[in-house]
Parts: C-alpha cells; sequence; structure tokens
C-alpha cells in the first residue's frame, strides 16, 4: 500500500512539475521574435510564465481533490502550498524587477496609473504580497480565521485574473496560438477547481447535514462534540484522519475548521463521529461551546495521511501535546474496537493535571489494551511522582520498550513540540520514515 | 516527518525553477534552428511598433515630442538610441519604427 501510494505521490508530484513548465516550453517553441532579446527581458518573460501556473495550481493544492491528496496527506499540501506561495511571491517580483534593471520606470508598480500592463501586473504583484503576508502573519494581524479565509479566496481570483489580463496585454509571446489554447486552458482549469470547491462541493455536503448528538466538557477546555449523520449514511474514516467542520446556515458561506475525529474508524452507532475541539479562536471558544443537541453542521472528509492504517508496525508510539490527543483517541479506540494485541506507549504532555483530556477513558484504555501511558507535566503539583518536564530522549528511553525502532511513531502537538520530537526520535534511533506527525497550524 | 521531506521537495523545486528560467533565458535569444526557406513580408513600424512598444507606449504620445523638435535629425538619434537601449528589434526594425513614429500623423 505504502509502494502504491508513493508511486502515485510520484506520477502527481510530475504532472504538476510538468504543468507548471510547460507555458515555458510554449513560449520557446512558440518564440515570435526575429531577433534576440536583452537577456534580463527573456529572464523576465520566464518568471512570469512560471508565476502563473504556480498561482493557479494554489488552488489544486488545496481543493480536496481525492485521488490527488490521498498519497500526500491533507497538511502536507497545505504545507506545500504555503511554500509555493512564497515561492510565487518571488516570481511575482522578479518578473517586474528584471524590468526595472532594463529601463522600466518604478511608475509601473502603480496599479493605479499608466497603461493596462502595467496596471495588472501591478495588482498582481501587490495581491500576492498582501495574500502571503496575510498568510504569515494573521495572528500578529490580528485577522480572525474566517475573515482570511475569504480574503485569502478573494486575493486569490484578483491575482489570477490580473495575471492572465497582463499575460494577454503584454502580447508578444502570448499572441501566439498555442500560448493562448495553454492559458485558455489554465484559466478554465483554475475555474473548474474553484467552483468545485466553493460552490459544487457545498452544495453537495448541504444535502448532507449531521446533528450535534452531545456536546461536552472534555476537561482541558475542550469540547467532546458527537455528531450523526441526518439521512445519509455518513462517512468511513482511517484512525487519525481529519474532517472539515462548517457551522451555520449553510456550508456555501460558513468557514471550514479542520478537526480530527476523536472516536473509533469502526463506528459508533448510527454512523456518528466524535471530535475533540480546544478553545484557540472566535468559532472553538465561542460558537462550538454553544452548539445545543440538534444544532445542524456539515462535516467534509476524511482527509489526512497520520494514519496507522496500511503501515508494518511491531507496536506504536503515540505522542500528543494539547489537543494532539485527539487523533490519538481515536487510534486508540480503533486498536481496542479491533482487539489489537501489539505495545503501545502512550506519552500525553501537558501544563499539568487539570489540562490532561479524556484521562478517565485513556487510564481505562490500559486494562483492555496491551497500553503503557506516560504523563508528562509542565508545571505538576509537588506530590507529582511522574515526569515532569517536556518529552526529551531521557523521558521517551525510560518508557520505550526494547524494540521500539521497529514501532510506528505518531507525534501531534505544538509544531515547536513536533520539530523536536521529530530530530529526538530520529537521534535515538527511530527511521526517518516511522515518524509521523500532523500539522495543521498553517495560518 | 513528511514536513521535512516537503520542504527539501520544495527547495529541489525552487532549484529546477531557477534551472528553468536560465535555460528559457539562453535558448528564448538562439536564433532558431530551421532555415528560413521563403521569406516573410517585411513587418512595417506600424506592426513592429504595436509588437514591440505599443502594451506600454500609445505612438501619438511617444513621438509627440519628436516631432515638436527643432532638430528632427538629433531627436530621431535619440529615440533611436532609446530603443537600442530599451527592448532593441533589428537596427531595421528600429529605423521602420523611427519612421512610423515621425511620419506626421494623417490630417
Amino acid at each position: 500500500m505504502i509502494v502504491s501510494l508513493l508511486l502515485r505521490a510520484l506520477v502527481w508530484f510530475g504532472l504538476y512539475v510538468a504543468l507548471t513548465l510547460l507555458p515555458l516550453g510554449v513560449a520557446w517553441w512558440e518564440r515570435p521574435w526575429d531577433t534576440p532579446r536583452p537577456v534580463l527581458v527573456e529572464a523576465s518573460v520566464a518568471t512570469g510564465f512560471l508565476a502563473l501556473p504556480l498561482m493557479i495550481f494554489q488552488f489544486a493544492l488545496v481543493s480536496r481533490l481525492g485521488p490527488a491528496s490521498r498519497p500526500f496527506g491533507s497538511d502536507t499540501l497545505m504545507q506545500f502550498h504555503a511554500q509555493m506561495g512564497v515561492v510565487a511571491l518571488a516570481a511575482v517580483a522578479l518578473h517586474p524587477l528584471l524590468l526595472v534593471v532594463e529601463g522600466m520606470p518604478w511608475r509601473a508598480w502603480n496599479p493605479w496609473a499608466g497603461p493596462w500592463l502595467w496596471r495588472t501586473g501591478a495588482v498582481a504583484f501587490w495581491a500576492t504580497l498582501l495574500i502571503v503576508g496575510t498568510s504569515i502573519w494573521r495572528r500578529r494581524l490580528r485577522l480572525s480565521y474566517e475573515a482570511w479565509q475569504i480574503l485569502h479566496l478573494l486575493l486569490a481570483i484578483v491575482i489570477t485574473a490580473a495575471m492572465v489580463i497582463h499575460i494577454l496585454a503584454a502580447r508578444g509571446y502570448a499572441s501566439e496560438p498555442g500560448m493562448r489554447a495553454l492559458l485558455a486552458g489554465y484559466v478554465a482549469l483554475a475555474a473548474v477547481l474553484l467552483l468545485r470547491y466553493r460552490l459544487v462541493r457545498p452544495l453537495l455536503l448541504w444535502r448532507r447535514p449531521w446533528v450535534v448528538e452531545r456536546n461536552e466538557d472534555a476537561g482541558g477546555s475542550t469540547r467532546l462534540l458527537r455528531v450523526r449523520p441526518e439521512g445519509h449514511a455518513g462517512i468511513s474514516f482511517e484512525p487519525g484522519q481529519f474532517s472539515w467542520i462548517m457551522s451555520g446556515t449553510s456550508p456555501l458561506w460558513s468557514a471550514q475548521h479542520p478537526i480530527s475525529m476523536a472516536s473509533s474508524a469502526e463506528g459508533l452507532p448510527g454512523g456518528a463521529l466524535e471530535f475533540g475541539i480546544k478553545a484557540l479562536g472566535d468559532w472553538s471558544s465561542t460558537v462550538v461551546p454553544a452548539l445545543a443537541p440538534g444544532a445542524r453542521l456539515w462535516v467534509d472528509g476524511a482527509f489526512g495521511a497520520f494514519t496507522p492504517e496500511g503501515r508494518a508496525a511491531q507496536g506504536y508510539v503515540l505522542i500528543a501535546g494539547g489537543i494532539g490527543i485527539s487523533p490519538m483517541r481515536s487510534i486508540l479506540l480503533t486498536l481496542r474496537d479491533r482487539e489489537d494485541v501489539r505495545p503501545v506507549v502512550l506519552f500525553y504532555a501537558a501544563h499539568d493535571a487539570s489540562r490532561v483530556m479524556f484521562r478517565e477513558e485513556i487510564d481505562a484504555l490500559t486494562t483492555v489494551l496491551n497500553l503503557t501511558v506516560v504523563y508528562v507535566f509542565e508545571n505538576p503539583d509537588e506530590d507529582w511522582a511522574g515526569e515532569r518536564g517536556v518529552v526529551t530522549a531521557e523521558v521517551l528511553r525510560r518508557h520505550l520498550p526494547r524494540q521500539f525502532r521497529r514501532f510506528q511513531h505518531f507525534v501531534c502537538g505544538p509544531p515547536a513540540m513536533m520539530d523536536a520530537l521529530e530530530r529526538t526520535l530520529v537521534d535515538i534511533g527511530v527511521p526517518f520514515g516511522a515518524v509521523q506527525t500532523e500539522r495543521f497550524d498553517m495560518v | 516527518m513528511r514536513h521535512v521531506i516537503v520542504t527539501r521537495v520544495t527547495g529541489g523545486f525552487v532549484v529546477l525553477l531557477l534551472a528553468a528560467v536560465l535555460a528559457f533565458t539562453w535558448a528564448a535569444r538562439r536564433p532558431t534552428a530551421a532555415p528560413v526557406l521563403v521569406a516573410p513580408a517585411a513587418p512595417s513600424g506600424e506592426v513592429l511598433f504595436q509588437r514591440h512598444c505599443a502594451a506600454c507606449h500609445d505612438p501619438a504620445d511617444t513621438a509627440v515630442g519628436y516631432r515638436l523638435a527643432d532638430d528632427h535629425a538629433a531627436a530621431a538619434a535619440e529615440l533611436r538610441g532609446f530603443l537600442v537601449d530599451h527592448y532593441g528589434p533589428s537596427p531595421e526594425g528600429i529605423a521602420l519604427i523611427v519612421t512610423h513614429l515621425l511620419e506626421p500623423p494623417p490630417p
């Protein structure tokens, strides 16, 4: 299964690379100039022809195309999307900078004046700067996640439209039939992806509502939300995966929140699902606690590659920090329901005992699973006899069984914790491919 | 460790993109390998202006200063120098564009 996923990942990535470079190939094939132009002009053209596909395929990376996202994992695609956004910004900035060196006046950067070629180029540049800036510094700018999602979508549409008009206004390479056909194809692809993601998919979800069955305090500022499908069979998922949750009046205009399933993949009665949602922002702090039984919401899933499914292992090491316990709970409950006898070691890092979620349930699982639980408290009571501080190599060595290098290791928690533990696990001898992490803290 | 792999893949992809920019820049400036069997019709100054300049420059705005100049020969030389430094079509093309711009507008 892993080999098959790897092959599929290579095919999809190969397609991405080929389609990104294709405009350059077509431009070279059709080059309309009878004499060579300055080096910097052609280099500028090249960066421009890379910027457009980079921007258009940004839609594809986050549009939840099942066959394309499964081999990578949605968090991986989101990370690549974020990094390629910066690369696209570099291409969009280099394009006019090279022309400035070649003699183009600085006033060409003004989106309010000048010929349309300059205006649209300037709009594309400033909007790209804005979209990347608001994504990197969203919290510093005090932009809510919901407002950021709307702004992000609008800016992406503005950038793509401005780029296409800019290329057509520049004529030159874009006057040739092959390049025009390619541009038309790319614009059509972006439109289809956008419509599918923002219109068709929400409309389909609208017909498959979910209803809140229970909404209870799970400790540590976390709500355990149980929802059941209304009028449909629900979804199947693998332990550790996540779904996008939308609340409000319609999935068409509701903000979408990635939340890990916390229940067993073997299913709950009536196809119900459970989600652990920690109060971290506007939606999770105010909307989620107010969701009463009977409230309607929508679940788009399942996504993600943070799962033990298809990974050969003699046992599992689960390392959770804070709300990172949510997918671990799903993994543990699934192992319980499947009567799995392999050894499992759970390291659960929290500030103190009062911030531990699902504690009674986790402790009870030690009687039905071959499970060892190690709580690591950063600031425990004085009488705490267990591990203190953070999860370090020494803590791991003290509790891991002799054969831990043949286990699969799952880490979910704050980014700094995951960064440190990824290095630590490899340092103590865990193979690179046996460490899985899940990261949603992209913006 | 997937995020480490992603960062490395991104780094590799950026190197590939830079190589593609360099390769395109080099390839686009090479003369076409195929021999031209039939000489194309010579483009006019107006066609060349449309192709090379019109996206950013209005012909009337571009030419008006030169048409008003006392010394037309000096103005033409200045315009020629500007075109060579700017986006540089062939010398023949430059001559055609200059002629096109300095022609008096039709009555």
